[in-house]
């Protein structure tokens, strides 16, 4: 620690405000600088002299001449002699949207009578563009002294600039929902394009994104209802006639199967033996067993002519049997 | 020579009350009621006289100095938003207003060596209990003072003359707590040189 670096920190020391590694490195220095050793002694009387209780001066009579001199002076120094004095105009608040939306189709009207007053060229309106156009007329015309002419008046800057938002804000939807296609699904109203527009108001920007959301395609409003829901109700069998319903059951009863179901009814059963051998006349021999009776024939020739006693107990069917 | 400080320094009941009070009287003063006024003029007037005699030296400019600052807060009484203390407040336009006129003054010899200008107790009689050498030594601790540069003498007033802790010194100079120490310090060696000297002149006279 040089003489400089002490100097500066003496007073520190003094204060008691110097601590931990610089408070010895100081102490150090005192101990072999003379110089600041002396300094430091000094600077210990001057504060001990400054800080030596003093006895307060008090003034007399100074509030009296306060009053009698020094504010009456004051106060005629600060009303003006010669001043124009400006009423304060109320604080104007312009209509907020909802309200202004309505009278602008009385705005159309007021500037149609208007035109026709004073006969100038209208400018035809897109519908979108009616109010600007009809502002900028009304503005051009001279002051017209109706409550319709002024309301409009007043009207039409804040709706002008509440459509031109809304077309911008249009505008911006639907140049982000055309080239994402299949993308922008996720919700309606992207709030990252709203973001992006520079809407002040609060109101403003809420407005917006509403009138954004109704324009989406995903909007509820723009679903085509061409799905209808089918409702399927159980129909009821007719009611049955009990006598016709008892003739069907005896028509049941009394069926007689044709021939092919009669046949088929029947349980045949063909045991198949032996090939027979052939005999002279070239033709095998078969047998056949009767499942009902138990019995078991023979025929005698196949292909021949077929033998006149046909053994009794066999059905009908028993000339299947030589198959 | 203690005076009101915020409650926040010490938590002592009467300076809260002190506090409560001077709220009162200048929201009381706002509103426009001048009695609350008179009540903080006289509150404060010693005070004031007293920063004001230390940094600017003769009585005269002095109480000059003094009704300044009281007019400055008449007029500005509803600016005061409560952010420090009324005391620095009023503090603080004191002595921007003696520094002010300082500076308005012509530099030619401030520091009048007259023991009639110099006086700590113009108008009363000093009491007769307060020593001579003390008188002597509060004497040379003015005459000394009016030697320093405007800085140094303002700094030295409101540490050992009005005992504003550095808080207060901060807020009543507007400086930060580095500036504050760094010129009490610079102020003190700068009066314990001029000190020195008067020590060596005076012994060698004698």
């Amino acid at each position: 620690m040089n003489c400089q670096k002490a100097g500066d920190l003496l007073s520190a020391y003094i204060d008691g405000e110097l601590t931990g590694r610089h408070c010895e490195a100081l102490e150090a220095h005192v101990g072999h600088c003379a110089g600041c050793r002396e300094e430091l002694e000094t600077l210990r009387s001057t504060i001990a002299l400054l800080a030596a209780p003093k006895t307060m001066a008090r003034p007399e009579g100074l509030l009296e001449e306060f009053k009698a001199k020094y504010l009456p002076e004051a106060e005629t120094a600060a009303a003006p002699r010669w001043g124009i004095w400006l009423p304060v105009m109320p604080r104007f608040e312009w209509p907020s949207l909802g309200r202004v939306m309505l009278p602008m189709g009385g705005l159309a009207a007021a500037a149609a009578l208007l035109v026709a007053l004073h006969s100038q060229p209208l400018v035809v309106a897109h519908p979108q563009g009616a109010p600007a156009p009809a502002a900028r007329t009304l503005a051009a015309l001279p002051a017209a002294s109706t409550e319709a002419s002024s309301a409009a008046a007043l009207a039409a800057p804040r709706a002008a600039r509440a459509e031109g938002e809304t077309a911008r804000v249009e505008n911006g939807a639907r140049l982000r929902t055309a080239p994402t296609g299949e993308k922008s699904r996720t919700g309606f109203g992207e709030p990252r394009a709203l973001a992006a527009l520079n809407v002040p108001h609060r109101r403003s920007r809420h407005r917006a994104m509403a009138f954004a959301a109704a324009v989406h395609p995903h909007h509820p409003r723009h679903q085509r209802p061409d799905t209808y829901q089918l409702v399927v109700r159980p129909r009821l069998a007719p009611p049955v006639d009990p006598d016709v319903l008892k003739q069907a059951e005896l028509q049941h009863e009394n069926a007689v199967p044709s021939p092919e179901v009669q046949w088929q009814d029947q349980v045949v059963m063909i045991r198949r033996t032996a090939t027979a051998a052939p005999t002279d006349e070239g033709y095998g021999e078969a047998s056949c067993k009767d499942l009902v009776t138990g019995k078991t024939e023979k025929s005698i020739a196949i292909g021949g002519s077929p033998s006149p006693a046909v053994p009794a107990g066999a059905p009908a069917g028993d000339s299947g049997g030589g198959k | 020579m203690k005076m009101p400080r915020p409650s926040t320094v010490e938590g002592n009941r009467t300076m809260a009350k002190a506090i409560d009070t001077d709220a009162c009287l200048i929201e009381r003063f706002a509103r426009g009621d001048t009695a609350a006024f008179d009540r903080l003029f006289l509150k404060y007037q010693d005070y004031v006289y007293n920063i004001c005699l230390g940094v600017v030296g003769n009585p005269e400019d002095a109480r000059d100095c003094t009704q300044e600052t009281f007019l400055k807060v008449y007029k500005n009484a509803k600016e005061f938003r409560g952010q420090s203390a009324l005391s620095t407040w009023i503090y603080r336009i004191a002595v921007n207003q003696c520094l002010g006129s300082l500076r308005k003054r012509p530099k030619a010899p401030v520091a009048s060596l007259d023991d009639e200008n110099c006086k700590e107790l113009p108008d009363t009689a000093p009491p007769p209990w307060v020593a001579a050498e003390r008188k002597a030594e509060a004497q040379e601790v003015r005459e000394i003072m009016e030697g320093l540069t405007p800085d140094y003498k303002t700094v030295l007033v409101l540490r050992y003359y009005q005992e504003l802790s550095y808080e207060e010194m901060m807020q009543v100079l507007g400086w930060n707590l580095a500036v504050v120490k760094v010129k009490l310090h610079r102020a003190r060696q700068a009066f314990a040189k001029q000190y020195a000297a008067r020590q060596k002149t005076q012994g060698a006279t004698e």
